[in-house]
């Protein structure tokens, strides 16, 4: 009986069946990807400078990118949380330091153009593959400041003439405030232990701290601070905005936070993933990160005239970072 | 529920009507749908790829111009002198002669020449010629490797505001030496690309220009809230169907020869869950409507085929009740008026044969009592009895008389041959057998009779009466002194009325409802009401016959109605 009523209900909805689905497999298949010509890049760039990079990689190659964005932290801890079994190949972005400290996430990978590249922040075991360097500067408005009275050092920030007046982000919450806080205890390091550099800063900032490296340039640029301590790159993007401000290599010469790219482990589209890797270190990458992205090239030869580097211990950083920061917290919690 | 519908006729007839109706209703309706929808889908596939055919030629003819455009740029001396030139009247011309070749594609395009290190040197665009193009990148990278052809790429932001602009064009200069003279560059915005496909599409539906990596290049208002490039490109890049189910969009993808562009259109499909509801509706309403027509087609077809079976039913109740007149005289001439008829011949079978055996019976009754006549002389049983009466009288004991004189009538009257007797003859039996019974019970009863004088010749069949006064004695007067039975005879309208009243403790009810039924078996005890009454049937017929009822005040009414029949 109850066999004779779904025979009977069969066949009243098979009309029904009939009226659903209508797809073309053709298409489908016409359509499909092979999987060795995708790629899966998790970067922490903004768009504008993954954008050209990914297309160009695109259009060269053929391979097609899918890119999955967010910030450095966060996407780190989901490659160590997908630990080789994420759709992840490349981790394009963020501080050689953080790529430092995810080393177990990611698959050693030696360019084979690492001849060609400054090796002052190469990874020795191929953790990372460096990108880009963005080296720190002193931003002044000037219409507040005139360029015979700007600060020319590192030496200068702690001068109680600027009491109150340098705009700089809590190096507790931003990568590139705590690399100029420490380029500043390194090279001042000659003649004052890094807490007396630190209680002289803190003291000259008069207990002004931004959240963030972004709103150093807005409190210059609006005039609430005269001068301020950032990344070269953003400097630069807003003076071509015409933003009416003026740049400082400090005469001891910067720091530079470098940025760098590196395989995640177990990656499912390997190769293209490395082809990427080379690609972000190629002469035309580099070219532009210089002609239209106010970054600094990795490359050799392209050594930069207008300042000094000063090198920039990763291992001092890394070794040292809790005991400073907690020195900073005490210093400006008073 | 099986059981519920097992149990009348009319629900199984409606059950049945109810399937017939609604399979081939919902079966049909169906197919209707399915045909319908896929007929639809099919002129709407060929009328969107007729459009889509439409908006491809539209564009591939803009590009094929463009290319014929940028040919005659490259190839007109004047103007790629012009790129190096720094004279502004050479300059001038060059401009002139720029504007003169692109005039017809201005309206789509914007033309520039630039110089072999990417630095813009003549445009036709409204802002002044100036920006950046990195030879070493991008578009101009690859023109300046694939001269012989115009390279078309999605435009990015390097170099130049990037406001609206959509697609890039581009294609090396070279001279005899294969040196790198400059590139023409044409630049396409959303408003170059409104003005190419105004017209050439429906506005309801989305259009969308990607490139070979099905990046948007292009997308009209629709596509973009759509955000059909972007689904489209995430479905391929993870490798799912590219029209899902879940769609409220169904869209149709076309690659553009040579130009590794894809067209996609995007259209709200034809048949929309308001049209679909819609036919479910209709067919509901459909449904109902034959489910009510079933609802009255089962009623009446029911009653049409249950009415005569229960009139059969009826007719067939009352023959078991013993009565055979029962006619039911069905004017149909289906076969339950075949069925009628054949029983109205069968009941008056019965009753000719019924009538039959009991004219046999009284023959056999007749002869029996002629034996029992020619055995026992009834002279002999008078003679004697009236020997008793005159002894008894010689020596004074008139009970003896009575009782002797009353039972040579009775005996007289039981065995003679007529069957019917004067209702006078019949009275005065019924008197004697009363005088009997008053020595016999100690006088403890009366009673009086009524006869009017114009009935005594009345014919009655014999022995009718005394029954009935025998029971009121024995069973009504049982426990009574002094009780009074009262014979009452009268006619009304041609009938006679023999009526028996008694002051006694009147009949039990169930005698009486067994009396009306006529119910032999139970009737035990007072069977003689029963022979009485099927005696005058038999005789009369069943509009005569024998009733019986309490008085309000007591006691019981025997009333025996009869045809006035005189000699």
């Amino acid at each position: 009986m109850k066999k004779r009523m779904l025979r009977a209900a069969a066949c009243l909805l098979s009309p029904l069946l009939i009226l659903g689905g209508c797809t073309d497999g053709q298409a489908q298949e016409e359509y499909r990807l092979e999987e060795n010509n995708k790629l899966v890049i998790y970067t922490s760039h903004k768009e504008e400078v993954y954008g050209p990079i990914v297309k160009e990689f695109e259009e060269r190659t053929g391979i097609w990118v899918e890119v999955v964005t967010g910030g450095t932290n966060d996407l780190l801890e989901r490659i160590e949380e997908e630990d080789g079994k994420g759709s992840g190949d490349v981790m394009f972005g963020g501080g050689v330091d953080s790529l430092n400290a995810y080393r177990d996430c990611f698959d050693p990978y030696i360019s084979s153009q690492g001849e060609q590249l400054n090796d002052a922040y190469a990874s020795a075991d191929g953790v990372y593959t460096v990108f880009s360097k963005l080296p720190i500067v002193i931003v002044y408005n000037k219409k507040l400041v005139i360029s015979a009275g700007t600060p020319r050092s590192w030496r200068d920030l702690i001068n109680s003439h600027w009491k109150g007046n340098i705009a700089f982000a809590d190096p507790d919450r931003s990568g590139s405030s705590y690399t100029a806080l420490l380029a500043m205890i390194q090279i001042l390091s000659e003649d004052m232990s890094k807490e007396e550099v630190m209680d002289a800063f803190v003291a000259n900032l008069d207990g002004d701290l931004l959240s963030g490296s972004g709103e150093v340039l807005q409190e210059v640029t609006a005039g609430k601070k005269l001068i301020g301590i950032t990344l070269e790159e953003t400097v630069l993007k807003e003076i071509d905005q015409n933003a009416d401000i003026g740049m400082i290599y400090p005469r001891e010469g910067t720091a530079s936070v470098p940025d760098g790219t590196a395989l995640i482990k177990n990656a499912p589209h390997r190769e293209n993933a490395e082809l990427f890797i080379e690609f972000t270190v190629s002469e035309d990458v580099q070219r532009l990160l210089e002609d239209q992205l106010y970054r600094r090239s990795v490359r050799k030869g392209a050594e930069d005239a207008e300042f000094k580097e000063v090198h920039y211990d990763l291992d001092y950083s890394e070794q040292y970072r809790e005991e400073i920061l907690a020195e900073w917290r005490a210093l400006t919690k008073q | 529920m099986k059981a519920v519908i097992r149990k009348s006729f009319k629900r199984e007839l409606f059950l049945c009507f109810i399937v017939v109706a609604l399979v081939p209703l919902v079966i049909t309706g169906c197919f209707l749908v399915s045909v319908l929808k896929a007929r639809l889908s099919r002129d709407y596939e060929e009328k969107t790829q007729e459009q889509m055919v439409s908006v491809e030629n539209r564009m591939t003819g803009v590009f094929d111009e463009m290319e014929q455009v940028a040919e005659e740029i490259m190839s007109d001396t004047v103007i790629v002198d012009g790129i190096t030139q720094t004279d502004s009247w050479l300059k001038n011309k060059a401009y002139n002669k720029l504007y003169e070749k692109t005039q017809d594609l201005r309206e789509v395009a914007w033309f520039h020449v630039y110089d072999a290190q990417g630095r813009c040197s003549l445009s036709t665009s409204p802002q002044a010629a100036a920006g950046e193009l990195p030879a070493y990148w991008g578009i101009l990278k690859v023109a300046r490797t694939h001269s012989q052809e115009m390279i078309l790429r999605r435009a990015s932001w390097e170099g130049q505001t990037t406001d609206g602009l959509c697609l890039q064009g581009a294609r090396a200069i070279l001279d005899e030496d294969e040196e790198c003279l400059g590139f023409v560059v044409v630049d396409m915005t959303e408003t170059h690309f409104e003005t190419i496909l105004s017209g050439a599409y429906d506005e309801q539906n989305g259009i969308a220009v990607l490139d070979s990596f099905w990046e948007d290049v292009y997308s009209t208002k629709m596509a973009k809230e759509a955000a059909l490039a972007q689904t489209l490109r995430t479905r391929r890049m993870a490798g799912e169907d590219l029209r899902q189910v879940t769609d409220g969009i169904t869209f149709f993808i076309a690659p553009m020869e040579q130009t590794g562009l894809y067209l996609i259109l995007g259209k709200e499909p034809v048949f929309t869950q308001d049209v679909t509801s819609m036919t479910i509706g209709v067919m509901m309403i459909m449904a109902v409507c034959s489910l009510l027509l079933c609802i009255v087609a089962a009623g009446v077809m029911s009653n049409y085929l249950t009415a005569p079976v229960k009139k059969l039913l009826r007719a067939m109740a009352r023959v078991e009740g013993g009565d055979l007149e029962v006619q039911i005289e069905s004017g149909r001439k289906d076969e339950f008026g075949q069925l009628s008829t054949s029983f109205d011949g069968m009941t008056r079978q019965i009753k000719e044969n019924l009538d039959l055996q009991m004219r046999q019976q009284k023959e056999l009754n007749d002869s029996n009592i002629a034996m029992m006549q020619a055995q026992l002389n009834p002279h002999f049983l008078y003679n004697t009895l009236d020997t008793i009466k005159w002894v008894a009288k010689a020596h004074h004991v008139p009970e003896l008389a009575t009782l002797a004189s009353g039972l040579a009538r009775i005996l007289r009257t039981s065995i003679s041959e007529a069957q019917f007797i004067s209702l006078s003859e019949e009275v005065s039996l019924v008197c004697a057998y009363m005088d009997i019974q008053k020595i016999r019970f100690d006088g403890n009863f009366s009673y009086d009779v009524e006869l009017p004088l114009e009935l005594e010749e009345c014919m009655v069949p014999k022995m009718i009466i005394q029954p009935i006064v025998e029971n009121a004695i024995i069973h009504g007067l049982k426990e009574r002194e002094n009780g009074h039975i009262f014979l009452n005879i009268y006619e009304e309208e041609e009938t006679l009325f023999i009526e028996v009243y008694d002051d006694g403790c009147g009949m039990d009810e169930t005698i009486l409802g067994l009396l009306k039924k006529r119910n032999r078996e139970e009737l035990k005890g007072h069977i003689g009401f029963y022979n009485v009454d099927t005696i005058i049937r038999l005789h009369y017929g069943t509009q005569y016959g024998l009733y019986a009822e309490n008085q309000e005040q007591g006691g019981a009414r025997v009333r025996i109605t009869l045809p006035i029949i005189r000699e």
